[in-house]
């Protein structure tokens, strides 16, 4: 996992066209990476990373410190992300990771492995991601943050807005759903848990 | 055998390590400016309105043919059926006015919005657009009973520090107020979880956690008209354990909900406790959906990933929903099944008062699409819904009643996680 550290400049000597490209080059990867994680979607990544960017950029004026960018950019990239799962038609995930093609006739976009992907994955770590996608917006956040980033509880309930106790309980939720579907046969599954 | 977590860890980053560049960043806006939204994959699977031009095209589509959407018994597929009949019984039961926080719901919450847009319901016309001070963003906007006035949040930090009341004031041209009200700045120790203006805009009701434990909750409400603290509530920890909270008053202002996606709380108010925990009682909850699963039929039932809105009149929950009409994807199929719709979206209203299921105020088929399912705003008892439901393939947007949708025009926002962006 990339290290994301935000260096603390003169807000007064660099423009803001220059504070956010080297904020960009600094941590467009490791975002873009984060909302593949989240999404499954190079594509969608990306244009969630682009958006966050041109955001800050758009707002540049109103951020209190350039220190205050690095944290900002992780929350919007998490946001665009809850708004691509909410806003993008939902596929049915099979069990090897990928999507399948619509009713439509057209391919499926989000969670469509590229070349590369499936030979980079194992046939457990689709099933992980497979079972990861099927979780609900907040466990998956909670799952990605506490297990991709490797963030405390903490610091996993600063980015995402909530207390320590939600992350706890959905990241515990997360991990119990995708431990059954890792048991469970292939595309058989229905569980609920108890609030 | 590695644990759960040991295995996503391994799966996550090995799906990370797959993108190893991104492309050229184009920043073409000029700071301040209005975000030029790129036309691409992006803005088409966001499938909002994301230009006026398009925004007013659609209205004008609207306006030559307003759609009904209604459910045909049995088989349940949607028939797109022309008629512009429902205008007036839907304009007469809707607000006409909302005010939205064009941001909150796109990207970022934090650091809110530059802007607050008065919208006219029916036609999406943007009628005014107000700007926070110098320095300072709106993070929260509220609506009282009236439609004509709202309470907007504004400050720093992803706070709101400020609270104004906006009025709206109709005649031969829309105009609009904005006053500060004498409300005290939050404690620095603390953090807004939801706040909810009173129907009759005399009081504002704050739920606020602890910001250095990140854990108790304190609830006030503050006179409006003087800034006065007229009743506070605290608990150590959380009515529910998650962190989605709404917050709304009932119509005759004796109960306040605090809702999540999975539970409903009420807090009489008229009492004289100050216990959250004691003095509330939960009235509605449901289990969380851990796992999508499409192998089986289930019945339409609270999308849990999303959070369920209070009925002014405090006897109903409404929920976004979904379930499988038909099982799909056997071992080894691709996708979706030769044979749509396999899916169910719709609204659910239960009963506070026993906690059960009161009745399905709108079911239709879609296919793959069932994103996007949120109850934005209800009218007193619950029987029209303003929010976004799965239709077809698509995610619509609009009014739900009595098993008819009418189509409005979208906003550039949704009500997002933790900060409201839009109230009617």
């Amino acid at each position: 996992v990339d290290q994301v550290e935000t260096e603390d400049t003169d807000v007064g000597t660099w423009t803001a066209e220059r504070h956010v490209t080297a904020l960009y080059q600094a941590h467009a990867l490791s975002l873009a990476r984060l909302a593949l994680v989240m999404l499954g979607d190079p594509g969608a990544a990306e244009d969630v990373v682009q958006d966050a960017f041109l955001g800050l950029y758009r707002r540049w004026d109103s951020l209190t410190a350039p220190s205050a960018a690095w944290p900002y950019l992780r929350t919007s990239v998490l946001n665009g992300c809850r708004t691509a799962l909410r806003r993008q038609p939902r596929h049915s995930v099979l069990a090897d990771g990928t999507a399948g093609a619509r009713d439509d006739g057209a391919a499926a976009g989000p969670a469509l492995e590229s070349a590369e992907a499936t030979v980079v994955h194992s046939e457990e770590q689709r099933a992980v991601l497979a079972a990861i996608r099927r979780l609900p917006t907040r466990q998956r956040e909670a799952l990605v943050l506490r297990y991709y980033l490797d963030m405390t509880e903490d610091q996993a309930a600063d980015a995402m807005r909530v207390s320590r106790g939600t992350v706890k309980s959905a990241t515990s939720r997360a991990v119990a759903a995708v431990g059954r579907m890792l048991e469970a046969p292939v595309s058989t599954r229905r569980s609920r848990e108890g609030a | 055998m590695n644990s759960v977590e040991d295995q996503v860890r391994a799966a996550t980053r090995a799906e990370a390590s797959t993108l190893r560049e991104v492309r050229p960043l184009r920043l073409t806006p000029t700071p301040g400016a209005a975000p030029a939204r790129r036309a691409g994959a992006w803005a088409r699977r966001s499938k909002t309105w994301l230009a006026p031009v398009t925004a007013a095209a659609v209205v004008i589509a609207l306006a030559v043919s307003l759609v009904i959407i209604r459910d045909i018994p049995g088989e349940r597929t949607v028939t797109p059926t022309a008629s512009s009949a429902t205008s007036a019984s839907t304009s007469a039961s809707v607000p006409k006015y909302y005010v939205w926080l064009p941001g909150a719901g796109d990207l970022a919450l934090p650091p809110g919005s530059t802007e607050a847009v008065v919208s006219d319901t029916f036609t999406g016309k943007r009628l005014a657009t107000l700007r926070p001070k110098a320095g300072y963003l709106f993070f929260s906007v509220m609506a009282t009973a009236d439609d004509r006035t709202f309470i907007l949040g504004e400050g720093q930090h992803a706070q709101p520090a400020v609270w104004y009341v906006l009025r709206i004031k109709t005649g031969s041209a829309l105009r609009t107020s904005m006053s500060r009200l004498p409300i005290p700045a939050l404690r620095p120790d603390s953090l807004t979880v939801a706040p909810a203006i009173s129907p009759d805009g005399r009081k504002l009701a704050v739920l606020y956690i602890h910001s250095s434990t990140r854990s108790g909750e304190t609830m006030r409400i503050y006179s409006t008209a003087t800034g006065a603290v007229l009743h506070t509530w605290s608990s150590p920890g959380q009515l529910g354990d998650y962190g989605q909270t709404t917050l709304s008053w009932t119509a005759d202002e004796r109960q306040l909900t605090i809702g999540s996606e999975v539970s409903m709380w009420m807090l009489n108010v008229t009492r004289s406790g100050h216990s959250l925990t004691a003095d509330s009682k939960l009235v509605w909850s449901v289990k969380s959906v851990s796992i999508i699963d499409t192998s089986q039929p289930s019945p339409l039932s609270c999308a849990t990933d999303l959070t369920a809105l209070a009925t002014p009149d405090g006897k109903s929950v409404v929920c976004a929903a979904f379930g499988v009409l038909r099982a799909i994807s056997p071992p080894g199929s691709t996708g979706c099944p030769a044979i749509p719709p396999w899916n169910t979206t719709g609204f659910l209203e239960y009963s506070t008062t026993t906690g059960k299921l009161a009745r399905t105020l709108y079911k239709s088929n879609s296919s793959c699409a069932f994103a996007g399912d949120d109850a934005l705003w209800t009218n007193a008892s619950g029987s029209m819904v303003i929010g976004y439901v799965g239709l077809g393939t698509a995610t619509r947007f609009g009014v739900f009643s009595a098993h008819r949708f009418t189509p409005l025009p979208e906003p550039l926002t949704t009500k997002t996680w933790g900060t409201p962006g839009i109230a009617w």
